[in-house]
């Protein structure tokens, strides 16, 4: 073995090593938080991830709570079947809590050593997550691991995925010609998974490149890795149509209902699962290529985490607290306007006005989550602003006045017959106005003629109404 | 101006009210991922999307592929909100506790730099109210026992972590952190930086990656502002005004 080769295997496997660190955390710890002294930690995060990897293969690309809340409760219950469906919530939320880093707040940094070039011993450190949350296209939480959490889980000791893959090749190929139609399955279904795993190693490979693209060599580096990812893609295609082929011969040789037929059907479908993996994974890689190429044409190089950003707690938070309220008072509205989104401005809608006006009830405000604030909630009954009396009222009048009148002239009218501070003049006010907008069934237009109302107390364009439709 | 530009005017103007609304993603629209497409692939219609928003004071900011553009407000733009868009008829010294509160929770959601510094990150945080409460009680009992602060009459010489120590974390009434924060919570909800979500009969509040945005905006602004206000009190110097 050559020095370079072992210095790379014992480098890459230290590393490995490391980053297994939360996993062995969480079973040194199961007894401070929640009591978990019968449970093998090592397990249970085993079946969580296995979950997960096999949901991120489907439509929503990711786990939701209770698909990892299924699988982790079939164990759960093997080792202690009186326990309850809380218990199990409890313990498959605090194995998340754990592998998510406080659920997205924070992440793992872990430190190793490496031999380097040299021959000395080198200190380096990684920063990673192992699993992540992310909102599926119905805005549902779902969960996903992160290449290296899949990397790990995959027996990632010394980890080569397309030697990997070729070796699961033969290993499928080797139980299929034995007739060991269950082993076959499960090889059947590690294909999937690896794809599964390609597909998130390439997702972490365009993240890495997107937040350090300018140091990146595209042409040099980016564009014969993608180049050769597609070429192992395609070349899966013939791969995979083969073992579907030699399943499908294999299977129909066995009779219905034959354990070995069932393990074949479903070694089928794993490799189907998988196949699709791999179209999906291709589409993934046009995109990407088309991406970077982008950023290469245009020069445009993303912002990396910005060295201004104060520490959110000492350079933010903590100076804030500590300005007096004297200070706040003026603070507060300068930073205000920055933590909130772009508020778009509701337009005046003088129709919709009038015909809220004019209605009898307020419509139920029923789209705000917020709830009602107690000290300004009352239960009181909104009087009606015009009883069907008034409305009849006005209405008579206004029959009085011919075929065309102003609106000074239907206000005066009434202020005179009904008094100032009349409902009735309230009502002719809006309503008059309410037949500028022309609607259906309106049998009135108003037209604005030029100039201001001319009756005290009303200020507005003054309105001359016709009775019949628009021409 | 020709109609091939009149349409990418259009366009441009189509996808930035998309961004406007943090409840539209890509996923969703085939129509904002469209745009999108043509916001990263055209230079000239990406120059024309961000020459509109400059206009109209918003500066847009992008998010991971998958969820799309965001958009923060620039000095006092028609878009800024105002302290009069959130409860209204609040007094002033409730203002600044709710004010404080909102930076407590951004604080909390994107505790480090490099949480807060990943927008491109496509990753969701959620958190439960129970535990934001506790670490607000718990962070303003630190700094006022730290300060060792001593009961002013004057109210305009107390310090902010002071207003937030003096509530009851839990318990009933209006007078509580956890109904203050929850209504804060429901209110960027409200205006879709936030999800509620149950799980496992738990309530997990999930910050969209537009909370991100505003909140890294918000600490990168607020910086300056504060060092300002810190500077004149050391001065001896008034108070900055606005």
């Amino acid at each position: 073995m050559s020095e370079a080769f072992w210095r790379g295997a014992v480098n890459r496997r230290a590393k490995n090593l490391a980053l297994m660190k939360p996993f062995f955390d969480l079973e040194a710890n199961k007894g401070m938080t929640v009591d978990l002294g019968d449970y093998d930690m090592h397990l249970l995060c085993s079946v969580l991830m296995e979950a997960i990897i096999a949901e991120m293969g489907g439509i929503t690309a990711g786990a939701p709570y209770s698909a990892v809340l299924r699988e982790l409760s079939k164990v759960v219950l093997k080792v202690n079947p009186a326990a309850t469906a809380g218990e199990v919530d409890r313990i498959a939320s605090h194995i998340i809590d754990h592998l998510s880093s406080g659920r997205g707040r924070d992440h793992f940094e872990v430190s190793y050593q490496i031999i380097a070039e040299s021959g000395a011993v080198e200190k380096l450190s990684h920063v990673y997550r192992l699993l992540e949350q992310r909102l599926s296209p119905e805005d549902e939480l779902v969960y996903v691991a992160t290449s290296e959490a899949i990397h790990i889980y995959l027996s990632g000791l010394g980890h080569e995925l397309e030697a990997e893959q070729a070796a699961n090749d033969a290993i499928l190929d080797h139980y299929l010609r034995r007739g060991k139609h269950k082993e076959a399955g499960e090889a059947a279904d590690m294909e999937r998974k690896r794809s599964v795993e390609l597909r998130a190693q390439l997702r972490g490979w365009l993240i890495a490149a997107e937040r350090s693209f300018d140091e990146i060599q595209y042409a040099a580096k980016v564009l014969p890795e993608l180049a050769e990812i597609r070429q192992r893609v395609e070349a899966r295609g013939p791969v995979e149509q083969r073992q579907i082929e030699e399943i499908q011969s294999r299977a129909l040789q066995l009779p219905p209902g034959d354990d070995g037929r069932v393990n074949l059907i479903n070694a089928r479908k794993a490799i189907e699962d998988a196949s699709l993996e791999h179209t999906r994974l291709l589409a993934e890689l046009q995109r990407c290529s088309r991406t970077l190429l982008d950023w290469q044409s245009h020069h445009r190089f993303r912002r990396g985490e910005s060295p201004a950003i104060p520490d959110p707690l000492t350079g933010f938070l903590q100076p804030l607290l500590r300005l007096t309220h004297a200070e706040l008072a003026v603070a507060i509205p300068r930073l205000w306007p920055l933590l909130v989104p772009p508020r778009l401005p509701v337009l005046p809608d003088l129709p919709a006005l009038m015909d809220s006006l004019l209605a009898d009830t307020r419509d139920p405000h029923e789209l705000s989550e917020l709830e009602p604030m107690p000290e300004n909630y009352e239960d009181i009954v909104a009087p009606k602003r015009f009883s069907p009396e008034v409305c009849a009222a006005a209405d008579e009048l206004l029959a009085t006045l011919g075929a065309s009148f102003t609106l000074s002239a239907a206000l005066a009218a009434t202020a005179a017959k009904f008094g100032p501070a009349s409902p009735e003049l309230s009502y002719v006010s809006v309503l008059v106005p309410r037949w500028f907008e022309l609607e259906g069934d309106d049998d009135r237009i108003a037209r604005p003629t030029g100039g201001p109302i001319s009756v005290p107390g009303f200020f507005g364009d003054e309105l001359t109404v016709t009775k019949g439709t628009a021409a | 101006m020709t109609s091939e530009q009149n349409g990418g005017i259009y366009e441009a103007a189509r996808l930035l009210r998309l961004a406007l609304n943090a409840r539209e993603t890509v996923a969703r629209s085939a129509d904002y991922q469209q745009l999108l497409q043509r916001f990263h692939t055209d230079p000239e219609f990406r120059e024309t999307t961000q020459q509109i928003a400059r206009g109209l004071d918003l500066q847009i900011i992008e998010l991971a592929r998958d969820i799309g553009l965001a958009v923060v407000n620039i000095a006092e733009g028609p878009y800024a909100p105002t302290l009069d868009d959130f409860r209204s008829n609040m007094r002033a010294r409730e203002r600044i506790v709710y004010g404080l509160l909102l930076a407590m929770l951004t604080a909390y959601v994107y505790p480090s730099r490099r949480a807060v510094g990943e927008l491109d990150d496509s990753s969701v945080v959620s958190i439960e109210l129970r535990a934001l409460v506790e670490w607000a009680s718990t962070t303003s009992r630190q700094m006022k026992s730290i300060a060792n602060v001593e009961d002013v009459a004057n109210a305009d010489l107390r310090a902010g972590f002071e207003s937030i120590a003096v509530l009851e974390p839990f318990g009933d009434g209006q007078n509580t952190l956890q109904y203050r924060l929850r209504y804060v919570l429901n209110w960027l909800a409200d205006h879709g930086l936030f999800l509620r979500r149950e799980e496992g009969g738990r309530e997990l509040w999930i910050a969209r990656p537009h909370f991100r945005v505003q909140a890294r905006f918000l600490m990168l602004s607020s910086h300056d502002r504060l060092i300002e206000f810190l500077g004149a009190r050391a001065d001896g110097t008034t108070t900055p005004t606005s």
